[in-house]
């Protein structure tokens, strides 16, 4: 025998704590990590798409926020941003709104962003980072980029391109939620001292 | 060949090896009592075999408790998460909300979810913008919801349900967040956060119950089948015993002489093999030994038969030197001393063959003891008067020192010391220590009798030079001869042996041994 009688007794005495950890340690229910479990949900906003107006401002963490606000009373009988004597002037007809329902005051809207969020808006801990002077001179579009892709471009009276990355964000994803749904929109912002390239309101 | 147990014991010592003795002969040595029996240890082969086996058993019992409970742990809750996440999901999915959270109607969204909680119960919590609002509760936080999930939940990017089991005094819960995104087109099928996650808190006190349950059911299991496994545990230590004892009752006896002891060996087994393997053994030993005694036999017989032819013609050889002893004055000096001679030389070749023939007749164990009870300092006397080295005289002082006539012999004799003795056999020893120590040693010789510790002791002391320690051990050899250059001796150099053989019939021993103040000293212990 090689082995000491000790060495040998530890041996077994470790195989044998070996096979009862799994019966002594794991008894009853034990947390857990967090498990990624399927998938989201994606619920209902209300009001209805085409009965209201969506918004984005920027919540606690600076990330982007839909917000989504019932039509005012004068916007919902407008017969369109075309009609609409704004300071900004529509080159093009109004984007329609593909579920049918009433076109969406593109100008009228951008003036609300502008205005930031309401009194609710605010208890819930929302803000905007769109803090320029200027307003939107006129829209174009949206029309075939360069790529194919239609692009919405806004002109505005001011300086752009010292804009706040996130305000950027916020008109683009305004601007394309309001002529498309499914915001497949690409928007530029043109200002007095250049325009900012065409980007998408990608989600976070 | 079977032997009676006395006789066996006798041959033992009879096969060469043993010829090679020391001075302190014990003639009872051989009724040495078998090896002293132990007490079996505590953990003995059965303790640990029966041992192993459950340890086995345990073994194989608990693990398989132990991943059949694992697995059906798991099952269980597995089954009870997707179940919940789902449900959960689908409550979330039919949400209507307004966006920024208007907690009031999202209070009466969440109670009507709360409501259609599965499998069980359970309570529901809505965050929006990284703030719980609203809950399903009183209280519009929780404090089983970890900030790990929360956290998980609002990661940008994030657009999976997630869940997280989480321990809160003892009682178990599963904790469901479900981001709830915004209707997104075909664009962005997996959709846009709106800000709003939604959690579901769910005890598992139901699930905990269960498997606790399942460990009652293993180890209440288990018990029964480790009891159970006790029967084929002791069952194989038994069948695995068995051979282990009959081998060792078989080389037990063997060790005890009986070398026809055998093993019934069956199976094919290792146990098996070496009881068949332990048969040859012993049978090749058996063979060996049988051979060797044999031969010792044969021999014993030549020397047997060759007395006894020499007899015949020795007794007619003495028969002429006697007549021509008788004659030897008449003839011519040198004549007469040739004469003397031959009758001198034949005489001493009749006591040799007689000795022969005496110890042929042990080694044949054809000696026998006609024993009587008999005063040993009578004997003693005779024998001594007998052979004229004392006196009738002597008789005068008895048990008291008392010079014979010749002054070489003293005797110191205790009377009325009765012992079962062979008178013959007795004479025999007691003539020939004597005769002995006459030749050997020198005068005076002290004969003693008495009696010590329930035995008879004959002692006879000389003052002579002693015995050499390197002769001591050989002195009752046969034909040993204490000084190799004296090839001729006076006796027929089987005096002692046969006084050894003698003592040995009566049941006694022999020693020879120097005294301190010089001369040899042989005491005779005879039991009574």
């Amino acid at each position: 025998m090689t082995r000491s009688p000790s060495l040998a007794r530890r041996a077994r005495a470790a195989a044998l704590t070996l096979a009862l950890v799994p019966l002594a340690a794991a008894c009853g229910i034990q947390k857990s990590d967090v498990v990624e479990a399927g998938g989201a949900a994606t619920v209902t906003v209300q009001p209805a798409a085409g009965t209201r107006l969506l918004l984005f401002f920027v919540g606690r963490d600076g990330r982007l926020l839909p917000v989504a606000r019932g039509l005012p009373g004068e916007v919902v009988d407008g017969t369109g941003p075309g009609a609409t004597t704004g300071t900004a002037t529509p080159r093009t007809a109004p984007p329609a709104d593909p579920s049918g329902g009433k076109p969406i005051p593109v100008d009228k809207l951008l003036s609300v962003l502008m205005e930031g969020p309401n009194e609710q808006e605010r208890a819930a801990g929302l803000t905007t980072h769109l803090d320029m002077d200027g307003k939107a001179l006129f829209f174009a579009g949206p029309l075939p980029g360069p790529d194919g892709a239609p692009v919405l471009s806004v002109r505005f009276d001011t300086t752009v391109l010292d804009l706040d990355p996130l305000a950027v964000r916020q008109v683009v994803c305004t601007m394309a939620y309001s002529v498309d749904p499914g915001a497949a929109v690409s928007v530029t912002l043109v200002g007095t001292d250049g325009a900012l390239p065409a980007t998408r309101c990608e989600p976070d | 060949m079977r032997l009676g147990p006395r006789s066996r014991r006798r041959s033992d010592r009879a096969v060469p090896g043993g010829r090679r003795r020391t001075a302190r002969i014990h003639a009872a040595a051989a009724d040495q009592r078998p090896a002293r029996r132990r007490r079996p240890h505590p953990f003995g082969l059965r303790t640990r075999l029966v041992l192993a086996f459950l340890l086995v058993a345990a073994v194989g019992c608990g693990t398989t408790a132990a991943l059949t409970y694992r697995a059906a742990r798991t099952a269980i809750l597995e089954q009870t998460q997707d179940t919940a996440v789902g449900s959960f999901r689908r409550q979330v999915a039919s949400l209507s909300t307004s966006l920024p959270l208007d907690e009031r109607a999202m209070r009466a969204e969440l109670l009507r979810i709360a409501a259609e909680g599965r499998p069980h119960p359970w309570r529901v919590y809505a965050e929006y913008d990284g703030v719980l609002r609203v809950s399903s509760t009183d209280r519009p936080e929780s404090s089983v919801l970890t900030s790990e999930l929360r956290t998980r939940a609002r990661a940008l990017g994030v657009r999976h349900g997630s869940f997280q089991r989480v321990v809160r005094g003892n009682i178990p819960y599963l904790t469901i967040a479900i981001p709830a995104l915004f209707p997104d087109g075909q664009r962005y099928p997996s959709g846009r956060p709106t800000g709003l996650v939604l959690y579901a808190v769910m005890d598992l006190g139901v699930e905990d119950a269960n498997i606790e349950a399942m460990v009652t059911a293993a180890r209440d299991g288990a018990l029964p089948a480790l009891l159970v496994a006790l029967i084929p545990a002791l069952i194989a230590a038994r069948g695995v015993l068995r051979p282990v004892r009959e081998l060792r009752r078989a080389a037990h006896d063997m060790g005890r002489g009986r070398l026809d002891a055998r093993i019934h060996a069956k199976g094919s087994d290792e146990l098996a093999e070496l009881a068949r393997t332990f048969n040859q053994s012993a049978a090749e030993l058996e063979r060996s030994v049988a051979e060797l005694r044999n031969a010792e036999a044969r021999a014993r017989r030549f020397a047997s038969d060759v007395s006894h032819e020499l007899r015949t013609p020795l007794a007619g050889m003495l028969a002429v030197t006697e007549v021509l002893d008788e004659d030897a004055d008449t003839l011519d000096s040198d004549t007469a001393r040739a004469v003397r001679l031959v009758s001198a030389e034949t005489g001493k070749l009749a006591v040799l063959v007689e000795d022969l023939m005496e110890i042929s007749r042990f080694d044949a164990r054809a000696a026998e003891l006609h024993a009587d009870e008999v005063d040993a300092a009578e004997l003693v006397r005779k024998t001594l008067q007998n052979r004229h080295w004392v006196g009738p005289g002597a008789d005068a002082g008895l048990g008291t020192g008392t010079v014979a006539a010749s002054g070489a012999v003293v005797t110191e004799l205790t009377d009325g010391i009765r012992a079962r003795l062979d008178p013959r056999r007795f004479d025999v020893v007691v003539a020939n220590l004597v005769g002995n120590a006459l030749r050997h040693g020198a005068a005076p010789v002290t004969v003693r009798v008495y009696e010590e510790a329930g035995a008879l002791v004959i002692e006879v002391a000389d003052r002579g030079p002693g015995i050499p320690d390197d002769v001591l051990p050989h002195v009752f050899d046969r034909f040993y001869k204490g000084d190799p250059a004296r090839t001729r001796s006076a006796g027929s150099g089987l005096g002692l042996a046969i006084t050894l053989e003698n003592v040995r019939l009566h049941g006694g021993t022999a020693v020879a041994a120097n005294r301190p103040d010089g001369g040899a000293v042989f005491t005779i212990r005879i039991p009574l």
